[in-house]
C-alpha cells in the first residue's frame, strides 16, 4: 500500500516537472522572440509583373527586386487543376524564389542531416 | 469498500511502473530537444535550432503550440514560404508574439496589406510600448508605399504568384493568402483590375486547402464572379453538404457550355435528389 502510494506520488512529480519544463520552454522562447524582433522594418517595395517582348501572347515577366523570371499567365482555378500537371514551357513566375528556396535548402541540408544524426544518437543514449 | 481502493492503487502502481516510464523518456527526450532548440534560437544558431525543432516536430508528443517555435526560427533563416505555412497550418491559439513573426513574415514575403491588417490588429489587442512603436511602424511603412493607388502591375504580380503557388503541393494555404492578397491590393486600385480571375484563384486555393467556408464567405456574394469562380463556389457548398445552392450555380454552367460544363455536370450527377 505504502510502496504504490509512492511510486503514485513520483509519477505526478515527475508530470509536474514535465509541465514546468514545458513552461519553462515557452517563457524562455517568449523571451528571445521579443528580445530579436525586427523593430524598424525595410521600406517596403511594391511588387511588380513586367509584360516583356512578344515572346508569346502570354510571356510575362516578373520583377521580383532581386531578378526576373518570366511565365506563362494561366487562369488561377485552371491552375488549381492542373495542380500536378506538367508546368507549361518557360520558367515559371517563382522559378526565381523557387530556386532561391532549393538552393538555400541544399545549403542547409548537409549540416542539418548530420546534426540530426547527431541528435538521434544523442536521444539513444 | 477497501478493496476497491486497494484495486485502485494497483491500477495506478502498474500504470507508473510499466506505461508511464516509457511515456515520460518520449516526454523528456522532446522537451530537452524543445529547450536545446530555444537555447540555440536564443544565441542565433537558428539552423540548429531547426534541426531540434524538426525533431520535436517528429515525435508524437510535440507541443501543440510548435508554430511558436518553429515559424520564427524559419523566418530567421530567410525560408519566410516555409515560415508562413507553419503559421497558417498552426491550430493552436494565437498569441501576439506570434502574430508579431506572422507580421514580419507577411512583409518579407510583399504581402503588405495582409502585414498591415495584422499589426493594426495587434495594436488594437495592446502590445508593450516597444513592440507597439515597432507595429506602428510596418503600418506607416506600408501606407507610405500605397499612399499612391497600386497599378495593374502589382495586382499581375499578386495573381501570377498565386497562380504558380497554388500548383505547388501544399501551398494551398500560402496560395489562398497570396491571392487575399492580390483582393486587398485590387480594392485600393483606382479601376477593377483582373477582379474575376482573383476570386475564382482564391476559391480554389481554399478549395484545394480544404477549407470551403473560406470559399463560400469569399464569393457568395460577389456578384462579378467568373464561370471558374462560380464553379468554385458551388464545390464549396457541395463539400459542405448544400446541395441546395449548389444546384443552381452548377445548372448555370452547365447551360452556359464553357470549359466547366463537364466538370459541373459531373459533379451535379452526384448530388442527392
Amino acid at each position: 500500500m505504502g510502496r504504490a502510494a509512492f511510486i503514485a506520488a513520483l509519477f505526478v512529480l515527475g508530470l509536474a516537472g514535465r509541465v514546468r519544463a514545458g513552461v519553462d520552454a515557452h517563457a524562455e522562447m517568449a523571451a528571445a522572440l521579443e528580445a530579436q524582433i525586427d523593430l524598424r522594418p525595410a521600406p517596403a517595395v511594391l511588387p511588380t509583373l513586367v509584360r516583356t517582348a512578344p515572346v508569346g501572347p502570354d510571356t510575362a515577366s516578373v520583377d521580383k527586386g532581386r531578378g526576373h523570371a518570366s511565365g506563362s499567365a494561366r487562369g488561377a482555378s485552371d491552375a488549381a487543376h492542373a495542380a500536378h500537371q506538367a508546368d507549361g514551357p518557360g520558367a515559371s513566375a517563382i522559378a526565381h524564389a523557387a530556386k532561391e528556396a532549393a538552393d538555400q535548402a541544399a545549403a542547409h541540408a548537409q549540416s542539418k542531416r548530420a546534426k540530426e544524426r547527431m541528435s538521434h544518437g544523442h536521444q539513444n543514449h | 469498500m477497501r478493496a476497491h481502493a486497494r484495486l485502485a492503487i494497483v491500477a495506478i502502481a502498474l500504470c507508473t511502473s510499466v506505461i508511464a516510464p516509457s511515456r515520460a523518456h518520449a516526454d523528456a527526450t522532446t522537451t530537452r530537444h524543445l529547450l536545446d532548440g530555444v537555447h540555440a534560437f536564443k544565441d542565433g544558431r537558428y539552423e540548429e535550432a531547426l534541426v531540434e525543432l524538426r525533431v520535436v516536430a517528429r515525435s508524437g508528443d510535440a507541443p501543440p503550440d510548435l508554430a511558436f517555435y518553429l515559424g520564427p526560427t524559419l523566418f530567421k533563416l530567410g525560408r519566410h514560404r516555409e515560415a508562413l505555412a507553419v503559421f497558417l497550418a498552426s491550430t493552436a491559439p494565437r498569441d501576439a508574439l506570434t502574430d508579431f513573426y506572422l507580421g514580419q513574415t507577411y512583409y518579407q514575403l510583399k504581402l503588405y496589406r495582409k502585414a498591415r491588417a495584422l499589426f493594426v490588429a495587434l495594436r488594437a489587442r495592446g502590445l508593450g510600448p516597444v513592440l507597439d512603436g515597432a507595429a506602428a511602424r510596418y503600418v506607416a511603412m506600408v501606407d507610405a508605399t500605397y499612399a499612391k493607388a497600386p497599378g495593374d502591375a502589382t495586382i499581375d504580380y499578386y495573381v501570377e504568384l498565386g497562380a504558380e503557388t497554388v500548383r505547388a503541393p501544399d501551398q494551398a494555404l500560402v496560395a489562398a493568402e497570396i491571392f487575399d492578397e492580390a483582393r486587398l491590393v485590387e480594392a485600393l486600385a483606382a479601376a477593377p483590375h483582373r477582379h474575376a480571375e482573383i476570386g475564382a484563384g482564391l476559391g480554389a486555393a481554399w478549395n484545394a486547402a480544404g477549407r470551403p467556408r473560406a470559399v463560400i464567405d469569399a464569393l457568395a456574394d460577389d456578384r462579378a464572379r467568373s464561370p471558374d469562380g462560380s464553379w468554385e463556389l458551388a464545390r464549396a457548398y457541395v463539400a459542405t453538404g448544400d446541395a441546395a445552392r449548389a444546384r443552381p450555380l452548377l445548372d448555370a454552367l452547365i447551360r452556359g457550355g464553357g470549359a466547366r460544363a463537364r466538370d459541373a455536370a459531373a459533379l451535379r450527377a452526384g448530388l442527392p435528389r
